[in-house]
């Protein structure tokens, strides 16, 4: 199997405001994508497209090659979801949850979910609504989790942790079902948490993915490159791929992607007083796409 | 899915619940402490039914999708692997498991508190000249309420909305359909527009659901306008797609049964008169002919036959949802028809109101009448009108939530009027075996005296059609003997309240008075035939009757004119009409032209015998002289 979904074409708005339009995107078994975009640029909701909570409004979705649609049901078997607010019935309690689920999912491991709520520390009789949210985090966790996906999408369920549990979350969990051959999904605003984790990058703004690429490859590629001229600098240095420049006076900085030997070797070509070349960590690469 | 939906509705509803059972405990209670005050309890059973059932179910539904809208978990659900409509299936029948427990238990309330014997069976109330009852009420309509308000739940979280706007839109779809499609069928529809009512009120809650479910599975909940907008698409189309379908059963069923159901037969005078879906009719025994007398719709064919009048209620059509019905009368051959009184005229006493049953004086002259439900006036239920439209005089009978009344005739040269009333049972009511009472009303001075009570079979009650020669009145019926628990054929003398018990040994079933008005035979319970003579003041004569067709009794056995009798008889497929001589010996048998396992109608008119062929609502008519069948309609 070449590849566990297809996207392509996908369309969607709200009322007169265009949320995205031809999207495309895939995703390989057993990997970890990041989808990476401002609040508001519509994360949220292609997540929900994909996992048939709402209906787009053109385009087609593939899963194990096979077309499924706002309707389909069968193929969300093997694709789990931990919304960005973990919407239970909050009247439910812990175990309540759990059966409930058990109802929905052929492959449901049960003895994998009391596992889970033991390392979780849950209490199967606590009531959902008492429970904290880095709780509720690790209940959906356990929801997920015991329903064996081969597909995890994560809606950014880490906003809102304390940084301790935000950790641990993405240390023990995350590279956890990543190791195991789940592929994951995890979109989220805040970039750094991604950068130990992340095998792919999808950054979604202003309605495109603006980039679509390798984590490593765009690490390897992206530099932040500061020049100090001895007088005034150029109007223009006459390399493409700049994302994002600053001036200063004498002074300039730019992130260049992609970057190549072939740029270095012009920029150290220049008459510089002091030049810098340095990688760029997750977030900074994210922070340069949109700011283009 | 649904063990584990019921599990989490009944959960989170269980306030409601317990609101439900404190209600029910509460009224429980209020009923054993009022137990003995019938006011009270009438009240309080009406209160309780006509407000428990129903709100109990529309809040049910209306709270349907409250708790995925309030706490988000809409998304957390549909991202479930399950359809869409498997999730409005499952949450309904389990919504419906708590509807279902709870009416339950309103029903063993109401059934077993002794308080309650017999209240619920007697709660009807009018609604488009029809009655609701209590079932209806208590089962149909919560049903109805909770499946509309679950339907719309799916448009918002906020329950008192839904719970006031379900409804709310229910009843106007109801109005706006039996305005636009009524007057369309007015032509078509013949009876009671009740039935297309009643079909509505199913399909526009079936329409909601239908509409809600796929805008479940169509529309984004994420964008409540949008969701709003696809299920008001889908709805509009199913309601149009309803009101169709009631359009075309009114029109089927307009076509379909206005020439088939028999609703009246009178034999007088050597003719039939019968009145069917399309109108009404005279069978001439001398000339074998049929004919139409009035162009005129009958309305469940009402009618009386008196001297060579005919009185006949007709509805009409005013172009609105609810026509007017009319009482008219005719000469026996369809001449000089005319209106009495009629409905729709708003100075009119029995403006919007009903009239039922009529009665003809034995010559004709004068017209007996009750109108019921008459919104605005009177307690004056009884009427009295010349056949000429004069002297239209109304009568108080004083009698309180009577049930219906059957009017049996004229009596003391047409200055009196017996009638049968069967009073409602009210709640905590001792009198459980009550039957109807037979009354007399004088014309003149409007009072009004109870003859004979605990009357049952009423609609046997009969005076001899024919004026005996001593000019004196006797009413026979069957009333019910508690001491020997047997229903006793009883000949009263209202001018001296003389009674004979006819045949005390047996409890009958039917009788019928001979054309001279001075025998009277009847069948017993147990498979016998007996005349009684009045001029003797005797049981003349009595005889075990085996092997005949003694089902639907009050209308097994017939007199000819001569003094024949005519029984049915069962014989194989085909039933067979059995002439006996008056010393009830068979004379010999014919067998029907029709094969049926119904119970076939029995009459005489001159030298026909008339059978009813009650599965196919035919009647036919076999000259006596020649053995020959006749489809008379």
């Amino acid at each position: 199997m070449s590849e566990l979904l297809r996207v392509t074409g996908l369309r969607k708005s709200f009322g007169r405001h265009l949320v995205f339009d031809d999207l495309n995107m895939k995703l390989d078994p057993g990997r970890v994508y990041g989808l990476l975009g401002l609040n508001g640029e519509g994360k949220t909701t292609l997540i929900r497209i994909l996992l048939g909570v709402i209906p787009a409004d053109g385009g087609n979705i593939r899963y194990k090659d096979h077309p499924v649609s706002f309707r389909s049901a069968t193929y969300k078997e093997e694709v789990g979801y931990i919304p960005e607010d973990p919407f239970f019935f909050s009247g439910m309690r812990v175990g309540e949850l759990l059966d409930f689920n058990a109802a929905f999912y052929r492959r449901w491991d049960g003895r994998r979910a009391e596992d889970l709520l033991k390392r979780f520390s849950l209490d199967r009789k606590a009531r959902i609504r008492t429970l904290s949210r880095g709780m509720k985090l690790r209940l959906e966790m356990a929801v997920g989790l015991a329903a064996k996906p081969e597909l995890l999408v994560l809606d950014d369920p880490t906003s809102g942790l304390d940084v301790p549990t935000r950790y641990d979350f993405l240390q023990d969990i995350i590279r956890e079902l990543a190791d195991s051959g789940t592929t994951i999904l995890f979109s989220t605003h805040l970039v750094h948490e991604l950068e130990r984790i992340v095998d792919h990058l999808f950054i979604l703004h202003r309605g495109r993915l603006i980039l679509d690429e390798e984590h490593e490859t765009v690490k390897n590629s992206i530099r932040r490159v500061r020049l100090a001229f001895p007088g005034e600098p150029p109007q223009t240095l006459g390399i493409d791929g700049v994302l994002c420049e600053a001036r200063d006076g004498q002074r300039w900085e730019a992130v260049i992607y992609p970057w190549s030997e072939e740029k270095k070797r012009k920029i150290e070509g220049l008459s510089l007083t002091a030049l810098d070349i340095e990688p760029l960590t997750l977030e900074d690469i994210f922070r340069s796409f949109v700011a283009r | 899915m649904l063990r584990r939906m019921i599990v989490k509705e009944w959960k989170e509803k269980l306030d409601l619940v317990i609101f439900a059972l404190a209600v029910l405990l509460l009224f429980s209670l209020a009923f054993s402490v009022y137990a003995k005050d019938p006011d009270t309890l009438d009240l309080l059973v009406s209160t309780l039914l006509l407000i428990f059932p129903p709100l109990f179910g529309l809040l049910l539904g209306a709270s349907g999708f409250a708790s995925e809208f309030q706490d988000g978990a809409w998304a957390y659900l549909f991202s479930r692997p399950v359809r869409k409509w498997k999730i409005w299936i499952t949450k309904y029948l389990s919504l419906l498991s708590i509807l279902f427990v709870v009416l339950l238990l309103f029903a063993l309330l109401t059934r077993w508190h002794p308080a309650l014997e017999l209240a619920f069976d007697t709660f009807n109330f009018p609604l488009a000249g029809e009655k609701i009852s209590f079932g209806i009420l208590a089962y149909i309509l919560p049903l109805l309420l909770f499946t509309t308000a679950f339907s719309f739940s799916i448009l918002s979280e906020k329950t008192h909305v839904i719970a006031f706007l379900g409804p709310l839109i229910w009843i106007l779809l109801q109005i706006a359909v039996t305005r636009a499609v009524f007057p369309l069928l007015a032509r078509e529809m013949v009876s009671s527009g009740f039935s297309l009512i009643a079909l509505m009120s199913f399909l526009v809650p079936l329409s909601m659901a239908l509409a809600s479910v796929l805008t479940l599975g169509r529309a984004d909940f994420s964008q409540p306008k949008r969701r709003a907008w696809t299920f008001t698409k889908f709805a509009a189309v199913y309601v149009l797609a309803s009101i169709g379908l009631v359009a075309l059963f009114g029109l089927a069923s307009g076509r379909l049964l206005k020439e088939r159901y028999i609703y009246n037969l009178e034999a007088r005078n050597s003719a039939l008169y019968f009145a069917t879906e399309k109108g009404f009719f005279r069978f001439d025994s001398a000339e074998g002919r049929t004919d139409k007398l009035t162009r005129h719709p009958s309305l469940w064919g009402h009618m009386s036959v008196g001297g060579d009048k005919v009185a006949f209620v007709t509805y009409h059509f005013s172009g609105r949802w609810r026509g007017f019905t009319e009482l008219r009368t005719m000469n026996s051959d369809g001449t000089e028809d005319r209106p009495l009184v009629s409905t729709e005229n708003q100075e009119s006493p029995f403006y919007g109101g009903f009239i039922h049953p009529v009665c003809l004086s034995p010559r004709g002259e004068r017209l007996a009448f009750i109108a019921r439900h008459v919104p605005k006036t009177t307690s004056e239920e009884l009427w009295l009108i010349n056949s000429d439209g004069s002297g239209l005089k109304g009568y108080d009978l004083g009698i309180r939530d009577a049930e219906y009344y059957l009017l049996v005739g004229f009596g003391g040269s047409d200055r009196v009027l017996f009638l049968l009333c069967t009073e409602k049972i009210r709640p905590g009511s001792q009198d459980r075996r009550a039957g109807a009472r037979l009354l007399r009303v004088n014309l003149e001075s409007g009072e009004v005296e109870m003859l004979a009570d605990q009357i049952r079979r009423p609609y046997v009650a009969s005076m001899p059609s024919a004026t005996r020669p001593s000019g004196a009145d006797y009413i026979a019926y069957i009333q019910y003997d508690e001491a020997a628990s047997k229903e006793i054929l009883t000949i009263l003398d209202p001018e001296t309240l003389e009674r004979i018990q006819v045949f005390p040994e047996s409890s009958v079933s039917a009788f019928r008075w001979d054309k001279s008005g001075n025998k009277l035979a009847f069948l017993t319970a147990d498979s016998r035939l007996g005349v009684f003579s009045m001029s003797e003041n005797k049981l003349i004569q009595i005889k075990e009757l085996a092997g005949y067709d003694l089902r639907w009794p009050s209308q097994a056995l017939e007199w000819m004119a001569d003094g024949r009798f005519l029984l049915r008889k069962l014989g194989g497929e085909v039933s067979h009409l059995c002439l006996l001589d008056a010393n009830l010996t068979e004379q010999r048998t014919i067998p029907f032209p029709f094969s049926t396992y119904y119970a076939s109608r029995i009459l005489s008119a001159g030298k026909y015998a008339i059978v009813e062929n009650t599965e196919k609502h035919e009647l036919w008519g076999v000259d006596l002289m020649t053995d020959k069948w006749l489809r008379i309609y």
